[in-house]
């Protein structure tokens, strides 16, 4: 981890859990 | 981990446990989405177990999938505030974002169902269309909190990519206005008392007399002092003002 900018990955992996989220809650309603 | 050195106080685990609390939080409110478009697919209401004849069943898992959405979405929530309080202040406000996202996306449901119902239900639904427009308009409004307040969208503190508009963010605007203020008053309290001079000089029928210039000086006093306790002024600027007042009124006595 560089510490030039260790905002931008962090910005990344919060935009990448909401993506896996709303995929998780779309397959959970359906599948349940 | 704990990177001490480049001033972290805050490890993986915790970045991890934030990134969790978000997809959690994500999944909750896609679910409530679903549930309540399936909800609204049959009607607006349903009901499931008791001993009533039930005309309208939910649809799915909704009757339980919906309240364990919920609880789940506050607890991820929860979580996402506790962590993100960790990794600095932007990042715990975006959880601040999740109250815009439910309202706008409830609302779209209402909105998308009432111009355009399911089967059996006639023309626009008022009932729904109502609901719609409160819930955009509640979950937009706290959304221009999180524009950035004309400053860049770097923030100095380095660590965090986003400059939101919190309160005390422009704390010198707020310092020149208390000086101004200040300034302003000690030049009020200059013209009250010279006015008053000026009356006592005047007439001997307009003196104003000892008494009443007391009272004007109380009442002055009480003025600032409110101002001070109101957090207007601060201790030094409450201070200056009010030596300024007490020095006019000297003046005007002596």
């Amino acid at each position: 981890m560089g510490s030039a900018a260790p905002g931008r990955w962090l910005a990344v992996a919060v935009i990448l859990a909401v993506v896996i989220g709303i995929g998780i809650g779309y397959w959970l309603f359906n599948a349940l | 981990m704990k990177d001490s050195a480049a001033g972290r106080n805050y490890g993986y685990l915790d970045v991890a446990l934030f990134l969790v609390g978000i997809a959690g939080l994500a999944a909750s409110l896609t679910i409530l989405w679903l549930g309540m478009r399936a909800v609204l697919g049959v009607g607006g209401f349903c009901a499931e177990g008791g001993p009533y004849v039930i005309a309208h069943h939910c649809p799915g898992s909704t009757a339980w999938l919906i309240p364990v959405a919920v609880f789940a979405g506050l607890g991820s929530a929860g979580l996402m505030g506790w962590e993100g309080s960790k990794l600095g202040s932007p990042w715990a406000a975006l959880i601040g974002l999740a109250w815009p996202a439910l309202f706008i996306s409830l609302g779209w449901n209402f909105l998308e169902f009432a111009f355009f119902p399911p089967e059996g239900m006639a023309g626009i639904q008022i009932g729904w269309l109502i609901p719609g427009v409160l819930f955009v308009i509640m979950g937009a409004v706290p959304l221009i909190g999180f524009m950035p307040g004309g400053k860049s969208w770097k923030s100095d503190a380095g660590d965090a990519t986003f400059a939101f508009a919190t309160p005390g963010a422009d704390d010198d605007a707020v310092r020149k206005q208390r000086a101004r203020l200040a300034t302003d008053l000690a030049a009020y309290a200059h013209e009250e008392a010279a006015s008053a001079q000026h009356a006592d000089e005047g007439s001997p029928a307009e003196q104003t007399g000892e008494g009443s210039t007391d009272d004007d000086l109380v009442t002055k006093l009480q003025r600032l002092d409110a101002l001070h306790r109101s957090g207007s002024l601060t201790y030094d600027e409450f201070h200056k003002a009010k030596q300024a007042v007490l020095d006019e009124a000297g003046k005007t006595n002596g």
